[in-house]
């Protein structure tokens, strides 16, 4: 009976040994990504724990006290519980009404363009702040939007009002954050649309030419269904990310002036944890806006494969 | 001019003091053996130094030593304080050899935290240790650092008659529970009380036909003034600001609320506890603050912008009140020996008292050098940092090298022309960092008169001094702590109340709070996030302190 086993034991090993010669360097090229993932996204969940716990660093994660869910309740008791989570939604939902458009339509025009010079050079152009640091892109609106910077002498210029310190103004902020998104993005962004869209057989176009179809139809019947797919996977990815507000760029435009509107959970992580070294608390914080996206992202997928049968998976 | 005079009195007093070993404080204390041997001259000192013979270790010894760079007052001329000649002779002399670790600059607290929570400590940690989160005790207990009663009772002799046997000192460096825990940068100084001090481009104020203001009142006049004038700098644009602030650092906005005789933060008044914002004349403060606004004295970016940006206002004529400390020599090296001077601090009455609760007090004030607890060595350690405190090191890390950057006259360290009047322009503070920390702080015993010689360059320096002596420093708290427990209850309201308050304060200043309408909502709040707890917690804190 074990001699049985064996035998099929032994074919199955040799099998995998056959298939493993066969594609190794195939597996080669997966491992940095897959040791990347298990070293930088799962092995950290380890630490999630000390949501739960009174972490001190002397202690150790796995000796600090447990105190359960005290950090939750702080948090949602909190004063600005409410605050930061609306001013996170808010940029998040103006960030995708507006910067998530953005590079499809900018793909769009780019394809329209049959001059391939101008084509390429809108391209590089666009997608050239996307390689400029955060901090310098948001020096660089700092110095634009100061009383003496172009943004006002040219407004100034123009209307004759006086110059606005519009990083002092609460109202202005989500709109700055979103549109320095769109102009460091767009063109970054717009890459996976061109690609989609280079796809499309070209054959379609000329068969509806061909049928009379004006180049609005042809757009709106040939070239929207034909990247559907891109953008809906897109858009899932995106809300995914809907609690994702970059904290640095909020943590180097904001000013207390501007708190009201800009102060975000990734900011109020980063003040809790790394500045008040309240390192449970911060950890809490954090694990609620990942369960938050998380939820989001499955639902948002659920939604879409009923609506337009496609999805993540 | 009489004045003058009784300043140069206390002044050569303290002097003659200081080159007696700085021993102006634990006289009476020290035993007849420790006094003698502490009165060596400095001469003296090469093979031995107060009882300690050197060097220290026989075979060489590196330790790695936290702490941050100075960015006004080192990091321009140098990268790493193994530079600084002082150093390199206290290697010599002491076979100690320090490796620095400079955190970046900027990231000063982030990367302190993330040291402390990574566990992965230096030999030597210099820190606001006052500030450490849920106090100095826990980061024993933590194990962060290691208690030094012990250490420093058989391995610090120099320290322990200077600092632990000054009740006065010794009760501002301690635990409530009487541990000591660090060696801190001892400031200990009757000669120059305030080291800040409100600025008035004095050319300008002369243009004006105005005096030096006193109360509230004149600063009405002196900013209108300002303001009516316009192009101040003569350049041709409208670029002024009568008056410009900083959020942190020389945040001279919040200071002024010291004129209503309350404050942004925590005083104390009659030994209680108090929360300026939660007073009635913190209202009237803002109001008026709201109303230089209004009239365009005060700079609208003063809430946004940071200290490079504020510095190069100063510098290029674009602001004529400001806060700086008294180490303005480097302005008036550039801009001419009368382009500004210190003003007193404002007051409602004439003739009132100024309270001025900004600068640090006498004795020490949470910054200092700890042994952590992976010092392999914490008996070197102790030695070497009681080392700082005794004669040799106190002159070096004070004065630098003899022969360089100081001689002595009559017995007294003075400094050379290298430093106060550097052939390449450089400030005091910047010349002499070549040499010693003097300008700076590590653990020592700051001495007066290198404060003096920096405070005191220029003449429009030295009045300053003068005229901000005479304040009432009773409002401000010492540095006391809470205990661990109620550290963590105390930093989550303080927290959540500093981000309320800081930016309320902004809206009432610039109008977009209402100061009649807001400010009992305004109340109502920090009573809401708990302030009237922090007080509490506070108060217990002071009078733990009172009872060291």
């Amino acid at each position: 009976m074990s001699g049985v086993e064996e035998v099929a034991d032994g074919k199955k090993a040799g099998r995998f040994k056959k298939h493993m010669i066969r594609y190794i360097y195939l597996y080669l090229m997966i491992a940095p990504v897959i040791v990347y993932y298990l070293i930088f996204m799962y092995a950290p969940m380890f630490g999630l724990q000390i949501a739960f716990k009174d972490y001190r660093p002397s202690l150790g994660m796995l000796q600090s006290p447990f105190v359960g869910i005290k950090h939750f309740t702080a948090f949602f008791g909190s004063y600005y519980f409410e605050r930061i989570l609306k001013n996170t939604l808010l940029i998040s939902f103006y960030d995708i009404l507006f910067g998530f458009p953005a590079p499809i339509i900018l793909a769009l025009i780019l394809n329209e363009q049959r001059n391939a010079l101008f084509k390429r050079s809108v391209q590089t152009v666009t997608y050239l702040p996307h390689f400029v640091s955060t901090v310098i892109i948001c020096g660089m609106m700092v110095d634009f939007l100061s009383l003496n910077g172009w943004v006002n002498a040219i407004l100034s210029s123009l209307t004759g009002r006086a110059p606005t310190a519009f990083l002092q103004v609460p109202e202005w902020f989500r709109g700055i954050f979103v549109g320095s998104n769109i102009w460091q993005e767009v063109g970054w962004g717009s890459i996976i649309y061109l690609s989609a869209l280079s796809a499309i057989n070209e054959e379609y176009y000329e068969a509806a030419r061909i049928d009379g179809a004006s180049r609005w139809q042809q757009l709106r019947h040939i070239t929207l269904p034909g990247i559907l797919s891109t953008i809906v996977i897109m858009l899932i990815m995106r809300v995914g990310r809907v609690m994702n507000v970059s904290s640095e760029k909020v943590l180097l435009l904001y000013t207390p002036n501007t708190y009201e509107t800009a102060d975000v959970i990734s900011t109020f992580v980063y003040r809790k944890g790394i500045l008040e070294s309240n390192y449970g608390y911060a950890t809490a914080v954090g694990l609620f806006n990942s369960a938050v996206n998380f939820v989001l992202l499955i639902s948002v997928n659920q939604l879409s494969r009923k609506v337009t049968d496609n999805s993540l998976w | 001019m009489k004045k003058c005079v009784a300043f140069m009195l206390a002044f050569a007093l303290c002097f003659s003091m200081a080159s007696c070993n700085s021993s102006e404080t634990p006289d009476d204390s020290t035993n007849a053996s420790n006094a003698a041997s502490s009165n060596a001259p400095a001469a003296a000192g090469k093979a031995e130094d107060g009882g300690v013979a050197l060097p220290l270790t026989d075979t060489p010894v590196t330790f790695t030593y936290y702490m941050p760079i100075d960015r006004t007052k080192a990091a321009p001329v140098l990268t790493n304080y193994s530079e600084i000649e002082g150093y390199q002779e206290l290697e010599r002399l002491t076979g100690v050899k320090i490796e620095w670790v400079h955190p970046s600059m900027g990231q000063e607290s982030e990367q302190f935290n993330i040291m402390i929570a990574s566990q992965d400590f230096p030999d030597i940690i210099y820190y606001d240790w006052a500030s450490f989160q849920g106090g100095p005790k826990k980061a024993i207990d933590d194990e962060v650092i290691v208690r030094l009663n012990d250490l420093i009772e058989e391995n610090a002799p120099n320290f322990k008659s200077k600092a632990v046997e000054n009740s006065e000192i010794a009760k501002s460096m301690m635990t409530d529970e009487g541990d000591f825990f660090y060696f801190p940068y001892i400031h200990w100084n009757q000669l120059v009380v305030a080291g800040w001090s409100y600025l008035v481009r004095l050319d300008w104020l002369k243009d004006a036909g105005l005096e030096l203001p006193e109360t509230i009142a004149d600063w009405d006049i002196m900013l209108k003034a300002f303001k009516d004038k316009g192009d101040l700098n003569g350049n041709g644009i409208n670029d002024e600001y009568p008056l410009t602030s900083l959020m942190k650092d020389r945040d001279m906005l919040r200071w002024l609320a010291n004129a209503w005789e309350t404050d942004y933060d925590f005083y104390q008044k009659d030994q209680k506890v108090q929360f300026g914002p939660m007073d009635e004349s913190f209202g009237e403060y803002l109001k008026h603050m709201n109303e230089w606004y209004e009239a365009g004295y005060i700079d609208p970016e003063f809430s946004s912008q940071d200290l490079t940006t504020y510095e190069a206002k100063i510098a290029n004529g674009q602001a004529a009140v400001f806060l700086s400390g008294l180490d303005f020599g480097r302005y008036l090296l550039q801009m001419g020996e009368d382009a500004m001077t210190g003003m007193k601090y404002p007051v409602l009455n004439k003739g009132d008292k100024p309270i001025y609760n900004n600068g640090s007090l006498q004795g020490a004030q949470g910054q200092g050098a700890a042994i952590s607890t992976a010092c392999k060595d914490p008996v070197l350690a102790a030695k070497w940092l009681d080392f700082h405190y005794g004669q040799t090191g106190h002159m070096l890390l004070n004065f630098g090298i003899e022969g360089k950057s100081y001689t002595m006259v009559d017995g007294q360290p003075t400094f050379t022309d290298e430093i106060v009047k550097n052939p390449e322009g450089l400030s005091v503070e910047l010349a002499l960092v070549k040499y010693s920390m003097g300008g700076i702080a590590e653990a020592f015993f700051h001495d007066p008169l290198v404060r003096y010689a920096r405070f005191g360059t220029f003449q429009q320096q030295r009045d300053t001094i003068d005229r901000t002596q005479d304040i009432d420093l009773s409002y401000k708290l010492p540095r006391i702590t809470q205990t661990s427990e109620e550290s963590n209850e105390y930093a989550n309201i303080v927290s959540e109340v500093n981000t309320y308050l800081v930016e309320s304060w902004a809206q009432f200043i610039n109008g977009k709070k209402n100061v009649d309408a807001d400010f009992d909502d305004f109340r109502n709040t920090l009573r809401q996030l708990g302030i009237e707890r922090a007080i509490e917690l506070r108060q217990l804190a002071l009078e733990r302190y009172n009872q060291r």
